[in-house]
């Protein structure tokens, strides 16, 4: 082999290679890489021995990460386990997220689907509705329900569910929409389909593959909401740690402890990233075919 | 144009109406304020006596009614703890919080189209690739997050900028910066999507046939038409950068309308949280009514329509 033809074929390689780190397959690897430390994190740090998210310590207070065999990750200002605290802290995230975003989309799904299958004044009114929901930011709403009945995690997965149903209901309403003036929609409704049959069997399977790469996605949003007002203490409440409210404690200690920051810090970018990339991943390869 | 600027103004008054109303429904479900008022030994003839200054032993509707009458006025009761106009203590703060986020507004989307037309110009496809690869990191990124993370590098680990208050102009810096790059991220990413969809497009051709550089058409050509749908999203936007900056306050002890509100919430404080949220929204609201007209000025489809 000439080193023409070498240089030629790394060449084409490094291209490949960056198309591919670039380009869509390999972000699903990336992805699930960084799923996987996620998933460890909340399903076996649980099963581990002395596992304890509670109690407190004062003799152990603030030990640094890697220290102490007991505590891999260190303890917080009140000796509490930080690996065991991490582990309900993303567990509670993500069961705050996922239920948040299966109440957003099947009220999105529903509004969207009926929307764009009835059209007309009803259409008209949903996607009123929707604008109005759009012109008033959901942090802000969230901040002033809190202030009015104070904060629950139930209470809080409704909210969030309740005021990030938009995006679903107009990705399912354009896609009803094109879809009602397809022959095969025609075809039913000579038949003699009724509406709900004709959403639930013919249309809903069209919208759902598009609706989930958005719900993966807005997971993503969710955790950021969330975490951000647990932050701030108007979301999830201690004694029941939560990501926001694991960085607002380290926060206090930036100077000595930095590690009571970054830990957290780190998770949320794991769990963020992951669903990001998972939804532009199947982006792509549905792009693809 | 009369019926789209009608639409709209129609809208703008509709959505208003709903966050007050909104307010009012989630104030009753506050629990008595009275009590929180008064103190724990008032007897019941005081309760009584206090129920009827606020006017809380009138019917529901009639109470409603005169919500929003004192509303339109500007009056959205009195803050518990201070005893001041409630409007009054959050117009106060409002220009701490109104400087950062559009100083952070105005830097980023300057310094996105500035990227956007050296990507564009240069036509190298790796830097623009890094760019929008740091760009969907960034966008991963909380802005509180990030906040902390500038802290931790800037001021506890170099030394160089202050971490917390609003003291002198170098306590401008990090705050800004967090907002300003979020911006920055959202914005080149829908300018380069805007710039692949134009950019084989028959009026970027007949520019290139006439044989205008390439830094012109970029210039002149493209970057008008796609900044376009971008005046729309930012007038979305501008709800997500104010609740960041809400947040952010609170990573900075910034003195704005954010720490305000959040304050309002721990003291059970309720007028004050209302009073915040509603000149917010108002203020989104009224920004995005000026988008919507601006747009109908910019792009004729939208006039003739």
């Amino acid at each position: 082999m000439t080193q023409a033809t070498t240089r030629l074929r790394s060449g084409t390689q490094a291209k490949a290679l960056t198309a591919g780190l670039l380009g869509a397959a390999p972000s699903l690897v990336v992805a699930s890489a960084m799923l996987v430390v996620v998933a460890l994190i909340v399903i076996v740090v649980p099963l581990l021995p002395g596992f304890d998210a509670y109690s407190q310590d004062l003799s152990t207070v603030r030990e640094h990460p890697f220290s102490d065999m007991a505590h891999l990750l260190g303890t917080d200002a009140l000796g509490r386990d930080v690996l065991d605290r991490l582990s309900v802290a993303t567990r509670t995230s993500l069961i705050v997220a996922f239920g948040a975003v299966l109440i957003s989309m099947t009220l999105g799904l529903a509004v969207g689907l009926v929307s764009g299958w009835r059209r007309g004044r009803l259409d008209a009114f949903l996607m009123g509705v929707a604008d109005i929901q759009l012109s008033i930011p959901v942090v802000l709403l969230l901040i002033v329900v809190v202030a009015a009945v104070g904060s629950s995690t139930g209470l809080l997965v409704v909210m969030l569910g309740l005021t990030n149903w938009v995006g679903y209901g107009r990705v399912a309403r354009s896609i009803a929409v094109s879809l009602r003036e397809r022959e095969f929609v025609t075809a039913v409704v000579a038949a003699g389909g009724s509406s709900w049959w004709i959403i639930t069997r013919h249309l809903l399977p069209h919208v759902l593959p598009q609706v989930v790469i958005l719900a993966a996605f807005e997971i993503g949003t969710v955790i950021t909401i969330e975490s951000s007002l647990s932050f701030i203490g108007l979301g999830i409440q201690p004694p029941t740690p939560s990501l926001g409210g694991l960085i607002a404690d380290g926060k206090n200690y930036l100077q000595t402890d930095p590690a009571l920051v970054i830990v957290p810090a780190l998770m949320i970018l794991l769990v963020i990233g992951g669903v990001q990339f998972v939804s532009q991943g199947l982006t792509a390869r549905r792009a693809r075919r | 144009m009369v019926r789209f600027i009608g639409s709209r103004l129609l809208r703008t008054v509709i959505t208003i109406f709903a966050v007050l109303t909104f307010a009012f429904i989630l104030a009753r479900l506050t629990g008595d304020p009275v009590r929180l008022m008064l103190p724990d030994q008032a007897t019941d003839d005081q309760v009584q006596a206090m129920r009827h200054t606020l006017g809380l032993d009138r019917p529901i509707v009639v109470q409603y009614l005169l919500f929003l009458a004192d509303a339109a006025r500007g009056d959205l009761g009195d803050s518990i703890r201070q005893g001041q106009s409630a409007f009054g203590l959050v117009l106060e703060r409002l220009p701490n919080t109104l400087e950062l986020a559009v100083t952070s507004f105005v830097l980023g989307f300057v310094i996105a189209v500035a990227l956007t037309i050296i990507a564009e110009t240069t036509g190298n496809r790796r830097l623009r690739s890094a760019m929008l690869w740091l760009a969907t990191i960034r966008q991963a990124i909380p802005p509180y997050l990030f906040g902390i993370l500038l802290v931790l590098v800037f001021s506890v680990s170099l030394g160089l900028l202050p971490a917390i208050g609003r003291t002198s102009y170098a306590s401008f810096v990090l705050p800004v910066a967090t907002m300003a790059t979020f911006e920055i991220a959202l914005y080149l990413r829908l300018l380069m999507s805007s710039f692949d969809e134009s950019r084989s497009l028959d009026y970027v051709r007949t520019a290139r046939a006439k044989g205008a550089s390439r830094a012109r058409i970029v210039v002149r050509h493209m970057l008008p038409n796609a900044l376009l749908p971008v005046i729309t999203i930012a007038g979305i936007n501008l709800g997500v950068l104010m609740g960041g900056t809400v947040v952010l306050e609170m990573v900075f002890n910034w003195p704005g309308l954010g720490r305000l509100i959040v304050q309002g919430v721990t003291d059970r404080d309720y007028p004050i949280v209302q009073a915040g949220v509603v000149l917010i929204a108002l203020l989104f609201v009224v920004v995005n009514l000026v988008v919507d007209l601006l747009y109908a000025v910019l792009d004729p489809r939208v006039r003739l329509s």
